[in-house]
């Protein structure tokens, strides 16, 4: 299963792009398309192979462009684990959700310009169970075997994400993330407090952190000659922002737009 | 190689005149690759997994404990503990029993042999993915034969770390009236 929608992901790759250029040829009016984005996140499959522990999972994330600038996020997933060590034999399965925001630090230099440099933040939850079996233990008054019944549990987290979405060809996105998380609130289980939460991952970290890598489809349910306006930012301001008009950013610039990325002032 | 040239194309394909996102995202997933081989790396176990409870054997005025050894009940073949260095004050690690809710040991304080009798319940508890599970005992109370006087609980938590107590602190001290002219 897994591997046939990484392969389905590789053949889409390969085959949309021929098509793509042509489709360009023919039509020559540059629209900003907009619409829902949906994708999924490849590093967790990878995740499965690089992990010394069997776990296996999935996330699929999803976003909608608020004005322009603004992408309200769902990520949801499954997630078990499989550990077998010497001395015990641990299990948890469970599935979470993400919500939160993204904001794109970048501004758009054309129409047609879909990349993302973005900050967000996320909150998170997850509903699993876990228990272990042969948990072994053995000291001068002899060898020691129990297991831990299944319980359970819930985790609400926190995370500050930083990342990049690059249009690749027309509507699909490749991005990575980058997260910084911090636990709320979970269950205690007095036993076993879990090292793996589905979602928020390794517990026993000082700073928990997770990288993702996706690839997305951005449904292009409308479309648009409007680039959107950007939010006005206290503090630090672009150079040329005084010197050009806001009502300048809607035209299609075709020639370098270095200008408008804080290049030089006009004036000197 | 495949990939990059792949890549490449896709880039330039997709018409964009303002690449420079593109060129980081290849580099990127290469660096993502080591970050998570990395993270996978086999963890090693840091922490104490063995369980013991500090017992302090302290001898009332007067009076010194010259040779101790302690035996497990039941486990009487081999004695947890042999000392014969005099001394007012000692202070040891016991092992308590896993299956049972009471372990019982003999002290042999000069020679006599004492009784000690243990309550506790006890509870598993992971400590970590690559130490696994150690018990964690409580103190629930105690019976001893006649020539030990009392005993106090300082610490009722017996757990893995107990074992890094500093050396003036312990979980029970046990306090023996030894008569006077044992010597």
């Amino acid at each position: 299963m897994r591997k046939t929608l990484l392969y389905i992901s590789i053949c889409l790759l390969t085959l949309s792009s021929p098509l793509k250029g042509l489709a360009q040829e023919k039509q020559n009016e540059v629209w900003r398309y907009e619409g829902p984005r949906i994708g999924v996140d490849l590093s967790r499959f990878a995740s499965t192979y690089l992990q010394s522990a069997d776990r296996w999972g999935w996330e699929l994330q999803g976003d909608f462009p608020v004005k322009g600038y603004w992408f309200p996020t769902l990520e949801v997933g499954m997630m078990g684990l499989d550990d077998r060590q010497s001395n015990f034999h641990h299990r948890a399965n469970g599935v979470y959700g993400r919500l939160g925001t993204d904001f794109n630090i970048l501004r758009y230099r054309s129409l047609d310009d879909g990349d993302l440099v973005f900050v967000g933040m996320r909150y998170g939850y997850s509903r699993f169970t876990h228990q272990a079996d042969d948990v072994q233990y053995s000291n001068f008054w002899g060898n020691y075997n129990t297991s831990i019944p299944k319980r359970n549990m819930n985790a609400h987290w926190g995370e500050f994400v930083f990342g990049m979405k690059g249009e690749i060809f027309k509507n699909f996105f490749l991005g990575w993330s980058l997260r910084v998380k911090f636990m709320v609130s979970e269950t205690k289980d007095p036993s076993m407090s879990p090292y793996i939460v589905p979602g928020f991952g390794k517990t026993n970290v000082d700073v928990p952190m997770d990288f993702s890598y996706g690839i997305y489809y951005r449904i292009p349910l409308w479309r648009t000659k409007k680039l959107p306006k950007a939010p006005k930012m206290e503090g630090a301001k672009h150079i040329d922002e005084s010197t050009t008009p806001d009502s300048q950013n809607n035209q299609q610039n075709s020639n370098g737009i270095g200008n408008l990325r804080g290049g030089q002032s006009q004036e000197f | 190689m495949l990939v990059s040239s792949q890549f490449v194309y896709i880039c330039q394909a997709s018409g964009n005149p303002y690449p420079d996102m593109k060129k980081y995202i290849l580099p990127l997933l290469v660096a993502f690759m080591a970050i998570v081989a990395s993270c996978s790396e086999e963890e090693r176990c840091y922490d104490s997994t063995d369980t013991y409870l500090i017992t302090r054997f302290i001898a009332s005025d007067s009076t010194t404990i010259d040779s101790l050894s302690i035996w497990g009940v039941a486990k009487n073949d081999t004695g947890w503990v042999r000392d014969t260095l005099p001394s007012i004050s000692k202070r040891y690690p016991l092992p308590l029993s896993l299956e049972h809710d009471s372990t019982a040991f003999v002290l042999f304080v000069n020679g006599e042999a004492d009784t000690l009798y243990i309550y506790h319940t006890m509870q598993m508890k992971l400590i970590s993915e690559a130490c696994g599970f150690a018990p964690n005992y409580e103190l629930k109370g105690f019976s001893y034969s006649s020539r030990i006087d009392s005993v106090n609980i300082s610490d009722p938590k017996v757990g893995p770390t107990s074992i890094d107590k500093p050396d003036n602190e312990e979980n029970i001290t046990v306090y023996f009236n030894l008569p006077a002219n044992t010597q």
